[in-house]
């Protein structure tokens, strides 16, 4: 590279954030992408080129920056290249730049080291079952060995570790997952296997602890980044392999989602076979070789890359309710409410739907449900039962405040609140439901007419 | 028309402010504002001249000829629609849902005032902005008047086909399909929350219905009666029959994080297992069952000799799960399942895939093609998926109002219907996949401000028997 001061290294795209490696590519994508005409193709030079075109030429106003992200979308600000960009976003360009270097740094490493025993798993245990459990268990003796010979043996190990190794019987029932994981990814370490059990004990420790140990070690900050990833699955895991049942191979550990405990527990049981880690997932759905559906398109590749972060967005927020979903990119919008719970939930909430709910005072948490009532007792009607105080599903108008307590909630044949009477055949109940029924009317009439 | 003088910063080098040296390197465009080349090659300042030059331009542009504005599409005139047949040949229906099958009697059953449904004709003149049956298909008469939340028809062992419909107004609708495309209210019962599921029994006499009033309740047609056959402790959002050798029972997934299994006989239940989160979506195949919960978990469920949990599994999808569908294979066993999710998604998962990276894969749909306008791509949640149960190929659909039909084994699509005014919010086959009946009512994607009470739902059937047929594969 010639001139060091180059706009922020690379020229980037103010329209869409693209990172481009030469200015003239950068003008080449912006004409392309932003300028061009959508009606006649013509590429123009710069945004407020392409409105006036559009006025003279076809007659139509256009507001927005085509395949510009929102909040970019400015059609009179006059942008080339790397000209005319407002300063606060190059400052914020800059600012993003910084972190992404950093966190991108970190996360490389931990990714790329689950990216390789991932896919060794997943390549050996489809074919090889068997064989995958041995090598594997292979491991385990010499970690069982509190002695840990290999310790002593490990280059550069920190002094801390033997220390640690106490920590380790206890952690064993954690082994297994962990094992199956670790040697792949701990193997072009140098074989720096006894880090792995030793260090989820370090965990509470280790932050502190972890700088000193990096130092001396090049090759460890890798790991022991990867370690701290794995700790919380693997304190998750002790109930796992005993729960998990039926197949031989150990249930692997899942890096990519430190925090999130419960997507941990969601990997819990054999994953062999169907293991579908995120970041081999978002490479499988762009390299549709053969899937021929016409909704594959090259397009994919910007709309996983903002599906990745929005993955890693969910499992972080799990523990804050509800968590919010990215719901836009450049090129891509969802259609969805904001929060992270169903449709059906959001509508559930409101009041219109809650009116006939049972009473939160009533719910009968603890009392039997009310039972086939009618299956049961076919003479009776079932009111015995009711006036038990089971009272869930009946009272039903919160709005008339009337709990009919008493009220033999299972009309079977009908639960009208609005006076919806049709079915209303009264079965096998002749006496006692015409009182309550005798009741019913005034309320019902209320109601209204369905 | 003159242009002002240009802004410093623009695209020609003159302009610009570059040293001679470095003018020839970038482009000439006189005026930024038009931002057209100026067609001054030479140096020279900008401002003046290449305002001159605009405004010879601007003689210039009228000259290249532009196409008209695109006529707007032709709308086909409006047909009445006719009751297709939707080509069933089965016998009537003997006996228990038979009677009283009079068409005005029995919608005042409903006693919603859609008269003008019978028939499916829409009388409105407003022709051209109606867009609610876009694909002219058979109306059901008498839909309800909340969002329409689940959809089943009978299965095999009645004769005839009837379709039970669960809504927001807390009620669920049964209906008689008639092989000539008539559609028959039947019964309606009510809970007192809105109707999230509703299955039928194995044998056609029973419907389980679930609620948002954290009950489910068993249907008896015969008697026309329902009791409660389940509690939870928070709404219950699926339920489904399971009918094993040895034992038969109704599964029932709830919001409190349960997965109960209930003999309707006792108000205990047999079961109980616990999820990891709410339960968004669940099905049954026997002996499978693949349950979807919140933040994305997945489970398997074997159901021989009694339920058990089978594997948890990795969300192939990075977003909310919404709907999912067990698929069989040649041999009619349960194989893998589809999952569909707010993301305009759906992902075609094998249990035990002899290459998995290979044979699990996901597709897009119900997205609008932003690409080559201006906005950004829509994207819209997957509704409902349903298997057809002779092809083998399956139909989902989404928020947009549109419905599609896919070829798993083929990989490709088959179909995408038209868009409708409203969301597609569930969908099923009948148990011969001559039917396709599709709902449309809106659910709840754009929140609460574009609800409108006043909008019609309705439920559409379509005859399924030859778009479904799967392609050959390449």
């Amino acid at each position: 590279m010639g001139r060091k001061k180059k706009k922020q290294l690379k020229p980037w795209c103010w329209y869409c954030n693209r990172d481009f490696d030469d200015e003239k590519i950068l003008i080449q994508h912006q004409k392309a992408k932003h300028f061009k005409c959508h009606i006649c193709h013509k590429k123009l030079y710069t945004g407020p080129g392409l409105a006036i075109h559009c006025m003279q030429v076809h007659k139509e106003t256009i507001d927005a920056v085509p395949n510009a992200i929102p909040g970019r979308t400015d059609i009179e600000l006059e942008i080339y290249g790397m000209e005319g960009i407002p300063e606060k976003d190059m400052e914020e360009r800059r600012r993003l730049l910084e972190q992404k270097t950093q966190a991108e740094s970190q996360k490389k490493k931990q990714q790329d080291d689950s990216d390789e025993y991932e896919d060794d798993e997943s390549a050996a245990s489809t074919s090889f079952q068997p064989q995958q459990v041995q090598p594997q268990q292979g491991y385990i003796p010499p970690m069982a060995q509190p002695g840990l010979p290999p310790v002593p043996g490990a280059p550069g190990m920190p002094p801390g570790i033997p220390p640690l190794m106490a920590g380790v019987p206890p952690m064993m029932p954690g082994m297994p997952p962990v094992m199956p994981g670790m040697p792949p990814g701990m193997m072009p370490m140098g074989g720096m296997m006894p880090p792995g059990p030793g260090i989820p004990p370090l965990m509470p420790g280790m932050p502190p602890g972890m700088p000193p140990p990096v130092g001396p070690r090049p090759g460890m900050p890798p790991m022991t980044q990867a370690q701290p990833a794995t700790a919380p699955g693997i304190l998750n895991r002790p109930p796992a392999p005993a729960a998990s049942a039926p197949t031989p191979q150990p249930p692997v550990t899942k890096p990519l989602f430190p925090s999130a405990g419960q997507a941990a527990a969601a990997v819990q049981g054999p994953v062999g076979t169907d293991f579908k880690p995120l970041n081999s997932t978002a490479a499988t759905t762009t390299e549709p070789p053969k899937p021929t559906f016409p909704a594959y398109t090259q397009s994919t590749t910007s709309t996983t890359s903002t599906t990745n972060s929005t993955a890693a967005k969910p499992a972080a927020s799990i523990t804050s309710k509800p968590a919010t979903l990215t719901t836009t990119s450049a090129t891509s919008k969802l259609i969805h409410p904001d929060e992270d719970i169903s449709l059906e939930e959001r509508r559930a909430q409101l009041p219109k739907y809650q009116r006939n709910l049972p009473r939160p005072g009533q719910a009968s948490l603890g009392n039997p449900p009310v039972g086939p009532i009618g299956g049961m007792m076919p003479p009776q009607p079932g009111i015995p039962p009711q006036q038990q105080g089971m009272r869930p599903p009946m009272p039903p108008h919160g709005q008339y405040g009337a709990h009919h307590q008493g009220m033999p909630g299972y009309l079977p044949g009908a639960m009208p609140p609005y006076g919806q009477g049709p079915p209303m055949v009264p079965p096998y109940q002749s006496g006692p439901p015409r009182p309550p029924m005798g009741m019913r009317p005034p309320v019902m009439s209320q109601g209204g007419r369905y | 028309m003159r242009h002002p003088r240009p802004a410093a910063s623009g695209a020609c080098a003159v302009r610009r402010g570059l040293p001679r040296a470095q003018r020839s390197a970038g482009p000439w465009c006189g005026c930024a504002v038009c931002g057209e080349p100026c067609g001054e090659w030479g140096p020279g300042p900008g401002g003046a001249r290449s305002a001159r030059a605009a405004s010879r331009r601007f003689r210039w542009a009228p000259k290249r000829s532009r196409p008209a504005p695109v006529p707007s599409p032709a709308r086909p005139p409006r047909r009445r629609q006719r009751g297709g047949s939707l080509g069933m040949a089965l016998p009537r229906l003997p006996a228990v849902l038979a009677s009283a099958s009079a068409g005005p009697a029995r919608m005042s059953l409903f006693g919603s005032t859609s008269g003008f449904g019978t028939g499916g004709t829409s009388m409105f003149g407003s022709t051209t902005a109606d867009n609610h049956n876009p694909m002219k298909d058979i109306e059901v008469t008498s839909p309800p008047d909340d969002s329409i939340s689940c959809l089943a028809f009978s299965p095999p062992t009645l004769p005839g086909n009837f379709l039970i419909a669960g809504s927001w107004a807390n009620d669920v609708r049964c209906w008689e399909v008639q092989d000539n495309g008539q559609t028959i209210p039947k019964a309606q019962q009510m809970h007192t929350g809105p109707v999230l599921d509703g299955c039928w029994s194995d044998d056609g006499s029973k419907v389980f219905t679930a609620s948002c009033d954290k009950t489910a309740k068993m249907w008896d047609l015969n008697s026309n009666q329902a009791i409660q056959i389940a509690q939870h402790e928070a709404p219950v959002k699926t339920i489904h029959w399971i009918k094993a050798p040895n034992y038969s029972c109704v599964m029932t997934g709830s919001w409190d994080k349960t997965l109960k299994f209930w003999d309707t006989r006792s108000p205990t239940p047999m079961m109980t297992l616990q999820l990891p989160e709410r339960c968004y979506c669940a099905d049954v195949v026997h002996p499978m069952a693949a349950v979807a919960t919140a933040e994305r978990g997945l489970i398997v469920y074997q159901l021989e000799n009694q339920p058990s949990e089978f594997r948890r599994i990795e969300s192939p999808l990075k977003h909310q799960h919404r709907c999912v569908a067990i698929f069989k294979d040649k041999v009619n066993k349960p194989t893998g399942f589809a999952l569909g999710s707010i993301e305009g998604r759906v992902a075609i998962h094998y249990i035990n895939p002899p290459n998995p990276a290979k044979d699990n894969f996901t597709f897009k749909c119900h997205r609008s093609n932003g690409t080559n306008t201006s906005a950004p791509q829509d994207i819209y949640a997957v509704n409902g998926i349903a298997f057809h149960p002779v092809h083998g190929t399956l139909a989902t659909v989404g928020s947009d109002g549109r419905f599609s039909f896919w070829d798993k084994d083929a990989r490709t699509k088959l179909k995408t219907s038209e868009q409708l005014d409203q969301p597609i919010s569930a969908c099923c086959f009948n148990h011969n996949g001559n039917i396709f009946a599709y709902a449309s009512s809106y659910d709840w994607s754009k929140g609460h401000e574009f609800y409108n009470p006043q909008k019609k739902n309705y439920i559409f059937l379509r005859n399924a028997a030859e778009e479904l047929k799967p392609r050959n594969k390449k």
